[in-house]
């Protein structure tokens, strides 16, 4: 099932930086406000639908500190630097995160693991860089 | 060392650290209420930044409801992210995530945008799919 989450995953962040694309005549700020404003609307009725309401925590909000810093960063970055130079460089966060997930959080570790982060690290070279 | 590679480098950090914080804060919450609690502290923080840099200007209505649509796309992409990381490693399912998204805006740059494809990037797909192929089986 995992699977399936992450196909849709894909999907949808594909069509976020697509329509991203598309808006001209905007501060990335102000792109990020509409956005951050809508997706917490969308976020808070799948909460209160799927019952998660119980759940919700004050801390988990620094998580948003993250996004925000993550997301004005990449559009400074976007705004001195090439796109091809600067997206795969951005991509590299979830080899960070993979990595982290390794030593951290104790996951199994195999060579298919080591060979897939390697082949992942190296496509998303390959795909962002210069022709 | 260029600005917009220092900014690039920590935006890759501070993301990377983000998912990571997430995986374990989804050890013992839920993925929605998460998702929630996420884009509200991210709204909260960029409405202070607007605030301190007093840097709004008009916007469109067309503007705006691109941007909206994105908060529906990346709202849904958490969602399914972390319903997906509640199930499986967080090494192997950001991999994917990471490899899958950039040969999905490939294509879509290609079908929509009549980007070409080149050599580079037919490897880059490639390799991509074979990272997948090896952190799944």
């Amino acid at each position: 099932m995992w699977q399936l989450y992450v196909a849709f995953a894909i999907i949808f962040f594909g069509l976020n930086d697509f329509t991203v694309k598309k808006i001209k005549k905007a501060n990335p700020e102000q792109i990020l406000f509409f956005q951050l404003l809508s997706a917490s609307f969308l976020a808070l009725i799948a909460t209160i639908v799927f019952n998660d309401l119980p759940n919700v925590k004050f801390f988990h909000m620094f998580l948003g500190i993250g996004l925000f810093l993550a997301l004005m960063l990449f559009y400074l970055a976007l705004k001195l630097g090439e796109l091809s130079k600067v997206a795969p460089i951005f991509g590299l966060n979830v080899i960070i995160t993979a990595v982290l997930g390794l030593i951290f959080l104790s996951e199994p570790f195999s060579i298919k693991t080591l060979i897939g982060l390697f082949l992942g690290t190296l496509g998303i070279y390959f795909l962002g860089g210069k022709k | 060392m260029k600005k917009w590679l220092i900014y690039a480098i920590l935006g890759m950090v501070t993301n990377g650290l983000t998912l990571f914080f997430a995986k374990i804060f989804l050890s013992y919450s839920g993925a929605y209420s998460l998702v929630f609690m996420q884009f509200l502290g991210g709204f909260l923080c960029v409405s202070a930044y607007i605030l301190i840099k007093k840097s709004w200007k008009t916007m469109g209505l067309k503007e705006i409801a691109l941007a909206c649509s994105c908060g529906a796309f990346s709202s849904l992409g958490v969602t399914f992210f972390y319903l997906a990381l509640n199930e499986t490693l967080i090494s192997v399912a950001a991999p994917i995530r990471g490899s899958g998204f950039l040969i999905f805006t490939s294509l879509l740059g290609v079908v929509f945008l009549k980007e070409k494809i080149t050599l580079k990037k037919s490897i880059g797909l490639i390799l991509a799919v074979l990272a997948i192929i090896f952190l799944t089986i």
